[in-house]
């Protein structure tokens, strides 16, 4: 039996830049993990799973990257290891940005909000037990997707999936692809500008390692910008929980509509929580435009949100979660009305 | 079975802690773990593995102590100081149960690495006799019988003062909110928010 309750022995290593933490995960070779907050990194290693678990750990929580500004013209940019208690808490954020700061505020607990970071909600691992309890799945060195074959009621997608079904499992990530943000990433060569969905494309297969997230051994995160909010622009969240004080999301909503009078002439609508990356409903953001929102179209592009869902249906099965999606997408339309 | 040794201490640490004159007592079959003792200077990128010796502020005493990079604030505090007042009920960091504050902000303990505490003020549910919130929230404790199993007891403590000193006269609803991070099984949250609501009086100037 492994280390079952204590985090292994790792080397620290502190950077004072973040040229200095790239090259540092350079130098290690795959060996070295970034570390901001740490809540979800320290969970991995206490249980042991083998192929997330580094020797090094780069800890960057004392860089400079601890901020959050906003300006109308230029937009929102949050540093890498602001804590999520930050963005939960900014004035800004909840004026501009009421999806954002929603979404922020359930995040896990007051707790791992305080040491939980901004990046590390987009980038952290997938929370399915398989994985966290050291299986042998796709995404640690071995070739089945246990959650496909078990107990798949909460981790795991219902719009399918590959090599791994289990979903992605931040809340603020769904709210960034509603927002439709993009992610300033550090590597050797310097810093290149992605869009969030390039950086959660679902399933990425890095070094040879199947991933969640597109980057390489030696990149990070540094920073997250949300363009200004479109004008006449309303936002809004809801997140569904087997429990509601503090729990990942069954399902969740995240929503812009543009709006022109009543009628809506822009629809952003992703859902969370339910495949392997933040899943946005394109059906219904189409069927929302030229609407305005009553009831009965509120329900319709709840209908319209699971088009093409394809719940599991060995194991447990999940199909229960599209019911519970459908329900948040009407919940967070309903805040709208 | 692994790197630590458990140094069979009966009352070792009551005398090393002093916890202001209160004796703790360790009973005799409680295990103190000793401490890493061979301390290098932590300069930067020597050994990354090193042990260090850091300065710890506990409940406004200051304590030298030698960490790994992997101790996390909670294995220093109960097993290297004998701090037991806080919990490791889950130790993953989903339960709430090892809350201790670091700056008034509360953290569960069992996930913060030792070595990011230094220079900063932690305190523990030990620290009643040098915070007079979390002294409120203990006495109002006893008079809302807020406690059950203990399990999780300290935890609450801490994360309710936390919100008391942030927040001295919160609603129902900020109650619940902030206290969203702390699970009881035990199912006693209507004692335990009976509890802060006492704490939150005394504390406006009611009978203390």
């Amino acid at each position: 039996m492994s280390s079952n309750n204590e985090v292994p022995k790792f080397g620290l290593l502190v950077p004072s830049t973040t040229e200095q933490a790239v090259s540092l995960l350079t130098q290690y070779g795959g060996q070295a993990k970034i570390m901001s907050g740490g809540t979800d990194l320290l969970y991995t290693m206490k249980n042991g799973v083998k192929y997330k678990t580094p020797e090094y750990v780069v800890d960057i929580s004392g860089l400079p990257l601890n901020y959050i500004n906003y300006d109308a013209t230029d937009g929102l940019r949050i540093g890498a290891t602001t804590p999520i208690a930050s963005i939960a808490s900014d004035p800004n954020i909840a004026q501009y940005y009421p999806v954002l700061n929603q979404a922020a505020n359930t995040v896990a607990a007051p707790q791992l909000r305080n040491q939980g970071t901004a990046a590390g909600d987009v980038i952290q691992d997938t929370w399915c037990w398989y994985l966290r309890n050291n299986y042998p799945c796709w995404q640690n060195g071995g070739n089945v997707c246990f959650g496909v074959l078990g107990d798949n009621r909460y981790y795991q997608s219902i719009f399918g999936g590959r090599l791994t079904y289990a979903v992605n499992p931040g809340d603020t990530p769904v709210a960034y692809f509603a927002l439709n943000a993009d992610v300033a990433v550090q590597g050797p060569g310097g810093t290149t500008n992605m869009p969030i969905s390039q950086l959660l494309p679902g399933e990425a297969i890095v070094d040879g390692k199947v991933k969640e997230n597109s980057l390489q051994h030696n990149e990070m995160v540094t920073e997250i910008h949300v363009p200004p909010p479109p004008a006449n622009s309303k936002s809004s969240w809801y997140k569904v929980r087997a429990r509601q004080s503090f729990d990942f999301a069954l399902a969740s909503a995240a929503v812009v509509l543009t709006f022109n009078g009543s009628t809506i002439s822009h629809a952003s609508l992703v859902l969370g929580g339910v495949d392997v990356a933040p899943h946005r409903a394109t059906a219904a953001e189409s069927y929302l435009v030229g609407q305005s929102l009553t009831p009965s179209t509120i329900q319709e592009a709840a209908v319209k949100a699971v088009e093409g869902a394809a719940p599991l249906t060995t194991g447990t099965g999940n199909s229960f979660r599209v019911f519970l999606t459908q329900g948040a997408v009407t919940k967070a339309l309903t805040l709208l009305s | 079975m692994n790197r630590r040794k458990f140094l069979k201490a009966s009352a070792i640490s009551a005398g090393v802690v002093g916890l202001g004159g209160i004796a703790l007592s360790a009973g005799n079959n409680s295990t103190v773990l000793e401490p890493p003792t061979q301390t290098v200077p932590s300069t930067s990128n020597a050994d990354p593995f090193a042990l260090q010796s850091i300065t710890l502020n506990i409940n406004g005493q200051s304590y030298q102590v030698g960490v790994e990079p992997r101790d996390m604030l909670n294995n220093v505090i109960r097993d290297y100081l004998g701090l037991i007042g806080t919990k490791r009920p889950c130790n993953r960091g989903e339960c709430g149960g090892c809350t201790v504050l670091i700056d008034d902000v509360p953290h569960m303990s069992c996930t913060y690495p030792a070595y990011r505490a230094v220079g900063h003020a932690i305190l523990t549910v030990e620290g009643y006799n040098v915070d007079p919130v979390l002294n409120a929230v203990q006495q109002a404790w006893v008079q809302a019988d807020s406690g059950q199993c203990s399990g999780c007891q300290e935890g609450q403590v801490m994360a309710a003062t936390a919100l008391l000193k942030s927040n001295p006269n919160p609603s129902l609803d900020e109650i619940k909110f902030a206290m969203s991070g702390n699970i009881c099984r035990c199912g006693n949250y209507a004692g335990i928010i009976a509890g802060i609501q006492l704490a939150a009086q005394n504390l406006q100037g009611g009978s203390a």
